[in-house]
């Protein structure tokens, strides 16, 4: 095999394109592997690790590196050697109006009122700067942005009456229009104020499910309800939604906040003269999604009824019949991060401990055996990638690896439908569930594969049809992310009954 | 009331998208009045005018 790499000076490219070549690359005859990322001491060690290239080739932060390992020299010259003709491709399908600044940009459309974000994190915050120093909203959506500067932007907003959604922000509806990731959601009385993204989608598509729509659901990102950031974005979203007409209540969510952060916002919802919800996850409110879904939605008309709670008895007696005596264990392989932390909320009412690399606070350290729940979105899984709602790669692998495992049991997914998303999101990882599952089987197992669709009868990925092709390849569709973790905890407990674990088996307490 | 987020609020989002040319895209799909910023990163800047530019930051 022939590893060759190239460098092309100052071309700059985002990471979805990047991770389009790579794939049309690796798609190509007689390449084994392909990788394109831009020059970044980062990412220069990345190819090293990868095997692409010995030692780190002379790049900079704007020039661009393919690499192949292909079946031969030529065949890898070849592929390289398409790689401009493989990138026009994709500049002629971007449909949008473009402009080299964003002060061009101004010029060309002079009513533009926001800026959208997702630059590498050490660049984003003095973009985000200049937007807000020329009036613009900011959608913030680039993570590793230093707090100081999360700080500093805010406040910035703050004095010029903007609104600074993010750093770390994923999603906002505002007016009905996703920005970053957002599901096709009818307008309605529900306004949304959320540090917690695919928490977020899912509430919004929760209440589109329920026929409630929303007014605006704005984006704060993960850290806003730190002590440190005060909630800066949070108060100023809540303001604007109890002075918005067209809102009649007001849900906050978010992952649970520093404590004098949460007792001040729970102050302001309790003086406010329409109904706030706070749903601080695993502190205090709604205990799932689906529940704080219901309990908005209940302030705005009659009562949603709780969707189904899972798989039947029947089914999970006859699953748990089918595992073999080494099955006990469950994995959790997150795209959407608020959903992995509501699966490890719902496991621990269970009774069942789950390790992670984001973990519920006093959870115990990320130790890879036992039950696990991955948020694969999470910064050590998106070095030199993009978000797993969009890049399938990381996930896929994963999900293979854990399928040779043989104390595994239990796979949950979620799949998240929307604007911003891959266009087939099911059909991006549905080979290697069926590839997962066969290869237990061949083993002698059953891997049993539970699945939440989050998205809309409106978003463009046709959600039925993503469903269908999950029940296709032999995984379960659960109407909800809590309903999914029920169903694997009682399998699970289910599997104690039918086989106790034995008492061999590492990790103690579960 | 903040009169420029209840602006926002009111007519909707026109957007300059500096980053993933997808999102771009999305809110094109969605009817939203978009343009594409090509960013590329700066020059990287020699250690002795960066520390100048600092200083005057």
């Amino acid at each position: 095999m022939s590893v060759r790499a190239r460098v092309i000076k100052s071309r700059y490219v985002d990471s979805v394109v990047l991770m389009r070549l790579a794939e049309r690359l690796t798609q190509l005859d007689s390449v084994d592997d392909a990788a394109a990322l831009m020059g970044t001491a980062a990412n220069k060690t990345l190819l090293q690790e990868g095997g692409f290239v010995e030692t780190a080739p002379a790049a900079e932060a704007d020039d661009l590196i393919v690499a192949v390992k292909a079946a031969s020299g030529t065949a890898a010259d070849a592929a390289l050697a398409r790689v401009e003709e493989l990138l026009e491709q994709r500049t002629a399908s971007a449909a949008s109006r473009s402009a080299r600044t964003l002060e061009q940009a101004l010029e060309l459309d002079p009513d533009i009122n926001l800026a959208t974000i997702s630059l590498p994190g050490e660049y984003a915050a003095s973009e985000a700067r200049h937007a807000l120093e020329r009036g613009l909203h900011v959608f913030l959506f680039s993570s590793n942005v230093p707090l100081d500067d999360e700080i500093a932007l805010k406040t910035l907003a703050a004095e010029r009456g903007l609104l600074c959604m993010g750093p770390d922000c994923g999603t906002a509806l505002i007016a009905g229009k996703a920005l970053g990731f957002g599901n096709a959601v009818r307008r309605g009385p529900v306004g949304i104020v959320a540090a917690a993204g695919s928490g977020l989608q899912a509430v919004t598509s929760y209440l589109d499910s329920f026929g409630v729509g929303v007014s605006h659901a704005i984006g704060c990102g993960g850290r806003d309800l730190s002590e440190a950031v005060g909630a800066r974005t949070m108060r100023a979203g809540l303001e604007a939604l109890l002075a918005d007409d067209a809102t009649e209540a007001i849900l906050l969510l978010s992952k649970p906040p520093s404590p004098t952060v949460a007792a001040d916002l729970q102050a302001l919802a309790e003086a406010a003269r329409k109904p706030v919800i706070c749903c601080f996850l695993g502190e205090s409110g709604p205990e799932t999604l689906d529940a704080a879904a219901r309990a908005v939605a209940a302030a705005v008309g009659p009562t949603p009824q709780p969707v189904a709670l899972g798989l039947d008895d029947e089914t999970i007696q006859a699953l748990a019949a089918r595992l073999s005596p080494t099955q006990h264990d469950l994995r959790g392989l997150y795209a959407g991060g608020t959903l992995a932390y509501e699966a490890q909320l719902v496991l621990r009412r269970r009774g069942l401990s789950a390790s992670s690399n984001a973990p519920l606070r006093g959870a115990p350290a990320f130790e890879g055996d036992g039950h696990v729940v991955l948020d694969m979105g999470a910064e050590e899984f998106t070095r030199g990638r993009p978000h797993p709602m969009i890049d399938a790669r990381e996930r896929r692998a994963r999900l293979l690896s854990e399928a040779a495992d043989p104390s595994v049991a239990v796979v949950l997914l979620d799949f998240v439908l929307g604007f911003g998303a891959a266009a087939d999101p099911v059909g991006d990882l549905a080979d290697a569930i069926e590839s997962a599952r066969r290869q237990a089987s061949d083993d002698g197992r059953e891997l049993v594969m539970l699945a939440f669709v989050c998205g809309t009868a409106a978003d463009p990925q046709d959600i039925d049809a993503q469903k269908q092709r999950l029940r296709d390849v032999g995984a379960f569709v659960l109407d909800t992310n809590a309903a999914a973790v029920e169903s694997a905890a009682r399998l699970l407990s289910a599997v104690e009954i039918v086989a106790p674990p034995a008492t061999a088996t590492a990790g103690g307490a579960r | 009331m903040n009169e420029k987020i209840a602006a926002l609020l009111a007519t909707g989002p026109r957007v300059a998208n500096v980053g993933v040319s997808d999102f771009s895209e999305s809110l094109a799909a969605q009817d939203v009045p978009v343009i594409q910023v090509d960013w590329r990163p700066p020059p990287k800047l020699d250690d002795d005018l960066a520390q100048l530019l600092e200083e005057l930051g």
